[in-house]
Formats: C-alpha cells, structure tokens, sequence
C-alpha cells in the first residue's frame, strides 16, 4: 500500500497555504512537525479529499483518491484538529452513530464500540453525555470513532491536543500498536509525541516540508549544531537574548545551557548528541520566539 | 433378522463413538484460517436503505418533534375554521421545523468528520432530504385533507395543492442551496426570513385574495415549474456528489 | 445456538462459535469417515481435512439450515476420493479392531454390520451410513448425494432388504 502526494498545492487568494508538495508513504508512523500555520492542518485535509486541492493529486497505489470516492473514504479514520460532537449524545450513541455513517452493520459496530471505548479507557462513561466530557475524554472519544471502520490509513491533526502527559503516553503506546501495516500520519507542534514511536518526520514550514526522513537521518543533519554550555545565571539569561536556547537545567550554582547554533558559540561549550526538538528548534526556533 | 432389529443394530453399530486425538490441533488450524481470511477480506458495509434506517434511528425524533408541534398548530387553525387560504403560511414552518437536522452538523462542528465518513455529505444530505420530505408532505398532507373536509373545499384540492407546493418549493430550495454554498453565518438569516415568510403569506391569504382566484392560476403554474426545477437542480446536485463520492456542502 | 448461527458468529469474528462447531461434529464427522477407511487415524486425516475445507469455504455458506448437509458432502466427497485412492476397505482383524475403544461383543457387532454393508453398492452402503450412523433425514441425505429424497428412500429399503436377507444366511 502506498499513498503518493504529487506536487499538491493549495491557495487561499494570494495566500499559499501548502506549496507544491510531494511525499511517499509506506506503512509505519509519520510524525507531520510544523508550528502553527505551517500547513499541517491543509495538507491533512487536502489528503483526506475533504478539501480540493489548487493543484496536484493525492494517489492511493496509483488511483486518484477523488476518483476512488467512497472506497477511499472506508479506507481512512481522520480526526480534525477542530473536533466537533453532538452534546446530547452519549459515548456509545456517538460512535454508533460515526459508525452508521462509516457502513458499518449494527450488530459489528456494537462489538467494535465497546472494545474501542475500553481501549481509550472510557468504558466506565460510554453512557454518559459528551458535553459532561473534558477535553482529554472528548479527544479520546475522537480517536475511537478514527479507528472505528479499521481504517488502513490513519490521520490525526494535532491528536493529543487537551490530553494530559499520562494520556499522552496511552495514547503513544496505542498509536505504536496500531501502526504495523497501517499508514499513520499525525500532525503535532509537540515533538515528543512522536520522538519515540515515528517511524519517519516530516518538518513543514510555511507550507513546505523543509526536512524529511527517519528520525536518525534528520538527527544527524543537526549534528555539530548542538551544545552544552555551563554558565552563571547572569550569563545565561544574556545566551537566551542572544542564542537559541533549547533547554537549561540548573546545576549546583551554574546553569546548563543547550545552544544551538552552526559554529562553536564559546571556547567552554562541548559538543552534543542532537535530538529532534534540537532539529525543530532550530528550523522553528525563531518563529516560536524562542531566543 | 427381523426389520426393527436390524435397524437398532445399525443405528448401535453405525453411531459407535470414535475417539479423537487431534480435536484441539484441528481446531487451532481452522482458527488460523478465519483469521487469515478476516484480514483479507473487506468488512461488509450497509447499503444505502439500512443506512437511511440507521439516520431515521438517530434523526427520526430532531426531524419529527419541532415537526409534530407545527403540524398540531397547522391542524388546529384548519379546524377552527381558519379561512383554508391561509394553510400555504404553514409551508415555511415546515420547512423551517426540518432546517435543524439540515444545518446541525455544520453548528455542532461535526461537518468535518461526518465528510471523511463513507457516506459523506452528499449522501447524508440525500437521506436526511428523504426523510424531511416525506415527513413533510405527509404533513402537508394532513392539514390540506383537513382543511378541505372541515370547510367542504373539495373543487378547490387541486388549487390548494398548488398553493401549498410553490411556498414549500422554494422554501426548500433555499434551504438546500444554503447547505450547499452558503456559510455559517446565513443559517439565522435563513430562520428569520422563512419565519416572516410564513407569517407574510398569512397575512397576504386574507388581503390579496385576487391572487387566489381562477385567474391566476397561470401564474401558480409558472411558478410551480420554475421552482420545481430550482428543487430538481439541488437534488441533481446532490445526487451527482454522492455518485462521484464527492464532498457536499462547506467545510467552515 | 443453531449451526448458522454459530457461523454468523464465525464470521463475525468470535473465535469460540469456531471452536464450539468443530466439537459440536468433529467426533461424529470421525465416525463418518472411519466407515470409509481401514484405520482410525486416516479416519482423523480425513475429519481434519473436512474442517480446514469447511473453514476455507465458509464465506460461501449461504446458512438456511442446511449446515448439516454442507459438512457432510465435503466429508463425502474427501472419502470418495479416498477410496478411488486406495483398495476396497479390506476386513480388518480382530485385534486392530478391539484396540479402538471397543468391546469384544462391540467388536463381533461391528465385524457382522460391516460384513453387511460389504453387500451393498457403494450408494446404498452411503445412505445407510448416513441415515443410520449420522441420522440424517432423508432431505439431507438427498442434498449430500446431489440426489432426490424418493430414490433415497427406496435405496435404504432396498439395502435393507438385501441386508436382512444376507443376515439370515
């Protein structure tokens, strides 16, 4: 199985949302990296055939996704970023309600929205109402009605959204089981969601990908751009004006700064293994204003 | 040997028991197919008749209750005695009174979600249209039997089904082309201008009356097929969309 | 649950509707299959054989209580081919007998039916068989040998006859 993206484009006016881009995918995870308005959100949508793209096609192993209509659709589990639901429902009548959409007989949905609301740890609610949900029960319930028709390609815009770090690691571990011979594409501004599970990342900017592949390959790119710096507390807070800091500890009464920079920024800085947040600050850094 | 006898020792000698020993190992082995075959295999899906009962399941009541309650006020004005010229106001209240389950994925922000689904907008649209219209024209139904059985209007049917069906058309229409093309924002215009329409109708049925009479007939007939043709259009829409699985409607 | 519904189950996923079908017949679909063949464990070779090409070819199986009658013809069918393999079922001694589970007057029983059924041709000795061994009904039995249930009938009063007569000498 293999989903191609071939040179798509998307305008709004004058603004270019998603600048000609192409991609391959294979089943594993992919970890879609961008700040906000980076085109993330746009491409998803663009994927999902919800939105028409300016230019460009989506292909599933060679077919037009728009061609295949239906068919394509009953191969995908999507969640917005922007996720809507019907108050009045409860758990189990919502998802039995996405799962009649998704053509899913009575009696196989019964069955699969009992499992997933135990898989998503909300089978103790699945009669209460969703606007008694928080944010975290609700994306929960969001990525259950994702995975109700087994989709073989899974897209989830900004998933852990609202989720608390114990709900992020469930779900990390969930995603990690699910992905196997299933494409998964998540979209994240939070690089530890998908540090330790993707299988690839693809780093988009301003509607392009500025960086692609395995999560070695890209560290490797950063390597000799990251270092550890020991400095007092006064200094450190002028390396923050004027570098990009990615993380200071405190040890004893020195400061710990990682600084990430192309050259050696000071004879007492010592070269370190890069991670991917060093990588994404460094692309992103400026934008996020971190300095 | 007599015929009862032989058979007792057939059915004795032929149903002995046998001792199987690879009971669990076949069963492991047929296991391993079902499973190989369900991954294989596409999941059934519902056609599109289970799938209009599954939405009359989860949109019988948002479509039949603000429905029931117009339709009451529709019946009791009939009844009492209300002059049967005013039974075409109601037609945008039913209209109005199905508008909500139209409208309610794209206020509840669930458009995006119910588009990724196999049955996407266009097809969803299709069987909640279904479903208000027949809803509706029984509706319509009732209240013109009514009303012409209550006030013996039985030579004017014909005309009075005419004065129904052009308000409900383009009331429909509207609605229709607003789902389609129109942004969140009209929804309230839309409420409003139906409501006033129904409210204007009413009051035109007691004061126009020129326009009920055997003289203009031509020109309830021209509109009758103009926004009958606005109806089909919409519906063409929505049925070519469903047919190429494409999306129906804006996603805000 | 009725066998269809056992195979709606199946095909829905629920792994123990499988395994509570294959015990339902797996015994008796041995039984079957031992009277077409010279030992118990080619008799187990043939009853595995009939489940796996059951399970193959259930989403085929267009369940209207007939569920009987499906695993029976792929049991028929195997032990056909079986035979056109090999020899006619030769007697067996009494030994290799009396080690499958039996007792003696069981054995001396067995040895006197199967000296019957040696009398009859191969179709009466299958309806026999199945309408004595199984207890199938006639209709079934007909399905199985893609045959009518009248010429069922007359062929098991027919072996009967030839039976009772052979007993008697």
């Amino acid at each position: 199985m293999e989903l191609s993206i071939d040179r798509l484009t998307k305008h709004y006016g004058r603004k270019i949302a998603v600048d000609c881009v192409s991609a391959s995918f294979k089943p594993g995870l992919y970890g879609l990296l961008g700040a906000n308005g980076a085109g993330k959100t746009t491409l998803m949508r663009m994927l999902c055939a919800v939105l028409e793209a300016t230019s460009g096609e989506v292909f599933l192993d060679k077919k037009e996704v728009t061609a295949m209509g239906a068919d394509y659709r009953d191969l995908l589990g999507y969640l917005p970023q922007e996720f809507g639901y019907y108050p009045g429902y409860t758990a189990m009548e919502f998802l039995m309600y996405i799962a009649a959409l998704k053509g899913i007989p009575r009696d196989i949905a019964k069955k699969r929205v009992r499992e997933l609301l135990e898989v998503v740890g909300l089978e103790s609610v699945s009669g209460k109402k969703l606007r008694t949900f928080s944010g975290g029960m609700k994306q929960r319930v969001g990525i259950a009605q994702a995975l109700l028709n087994q989709p073989k390609i899974l897209i989830l815009d900004e998933p852990t959204a609202g989720l608390d770090p114990r709900e992020r690691v469930r779900f990390r571990n969930l995603l990690a089981d699910y992905a196997g011979e299933r494409i998964v594409l998540l979209s994240t501004h939070i690089v530890s969601d998908i540090e330790a599970i993707a299988d690839e990342v693809l780093m988009m900017k301003k509607g392009k990908f500025v960086l692609q592949g395995t999560i070695a390959e890209l560290t490797r790119k950063a390597a000799g751009k990251v270092w550890e710096l020991a400095v007092s507390p006064g200094e450190a807070r002028r390396w923050q004006d004027e570098a990009i800091v990615a993380n200071l500890r405190h040890e004893g009464e020195q400061v710990v700064l990682r600084i990430l920079s192309d050259t050696l920024p000071d004879g007492r800085a010592v070269p370190c293994e890069a991670s991917l947040e060093d990588l994404y600050l460094y692309y992103f850094g400026s934008e996020e204003g971190v300095r | 040997m007599r015929d009862q006898k032989l058979e007792e020792k057939l059915q004795s000698v032929l149903g002995q028991k046998e001792c199987p020993v690879r009971l669990q190992k076949t069963i492991d082995q047929c296991m391993r197919i079902t499973r190989e075959q369900r991954s294989l295999q596409p999941e059934e899906r519902t056609g599109f008749w289970q799938y209009l009962s599954d939405v009359l399941r989860f949109e019988g009541m948002h479509i039949l209750g603000l429905h029931a309650v117009i339709l009451l006020l529709a019946c009791a004005a009939v009844w009492s005695a209300v002059d049967i010229l005013r039974i075409p106001a109601f037609m945008p209240l039913f209209v109005l009174a199905v508008m909500p389950v139209f409208l309610r994925s794209r206020y509840y922000g669930m458009s995006e979600i119910e588009a990724v689904t196999r049955a996407s907008g266009a097809q969803i649209i299709l069987a909640k249209l279904l479903l208000a219209g027949a809803a509706n024209l029984v509706s319509i139904t009732i209240v013109l039997s009514l009303g012409v059985s209550a006030q013996s209007a039985y030579e004017n049917i014909g005309r009075l089904v005419l004065y129904c069906l052009v308000p409900y058309l383009v009331c429909m229409s509207a609605l229709l082309r607003i789902v389609r093309l129109s942004p969140r924002g009209s929804t309230l215009a839309y409420a409003v201008s139906m409501t006033g329409a129904g409210v204007c109708w009413g009051i035109f049925a007691g004061t126009k009356t020129w326009i009920y009479e055997t003289s203009a007939m031509g020109f309830w007939i021209a509109a009758f097929l103009l926004f009958s043709a606005f109806f089909v259009r919409e519906i063409c829409f929505i049925i070519g969309s469903r047919r190429e699985g494409k999306l129906y409607g804006i996603i805000d | 649950m009725s066998d269809d519904e056992l195979v709606r189950q199946i095909r829905l996923g629920d792994d123990g509707a499988a395994e509570e079908l294959i015990r339902r017949y797996y015994a008796a679909v041995m039984r079957y299959c031992r009277w077409h063949c010279s030992s118990a464990e080619k008799a187990e070779d043939l009853t595995q054989e009939t489940f796996l090409r059951l399970f193959r070819s259930l989403p085929e199986y267009r369940g209207r209580k007939k569920f009987k009658a499906y695993l029976y013809t792929i049991a028929n069918h195997l032990c056909i081919d079986e035979s056109r393999k090999v020899q006619p079922v030769p007697l067996e001694d009494g030994e290799n007998i009396a080690s499958e589970c039996g007792e003696l007057h069981q054995v001396e029983d067995r040895e006197e039916v199967r000296q019957l059924l040696d009398r009859l041709s191969p179709e009466q000795r299958e309806v026999i068989i199945l309408r004595y061994g199984e207890q199938l009904s006639f209709a079934e039995i007909a399905k199985i040998m893609e045959s009518n249930v009248r010429t069922v009938q007359s062929r098991v009063r027919y072996a009967l006859q030839i039976m009772r007569k052979a007993s008697y000498d």
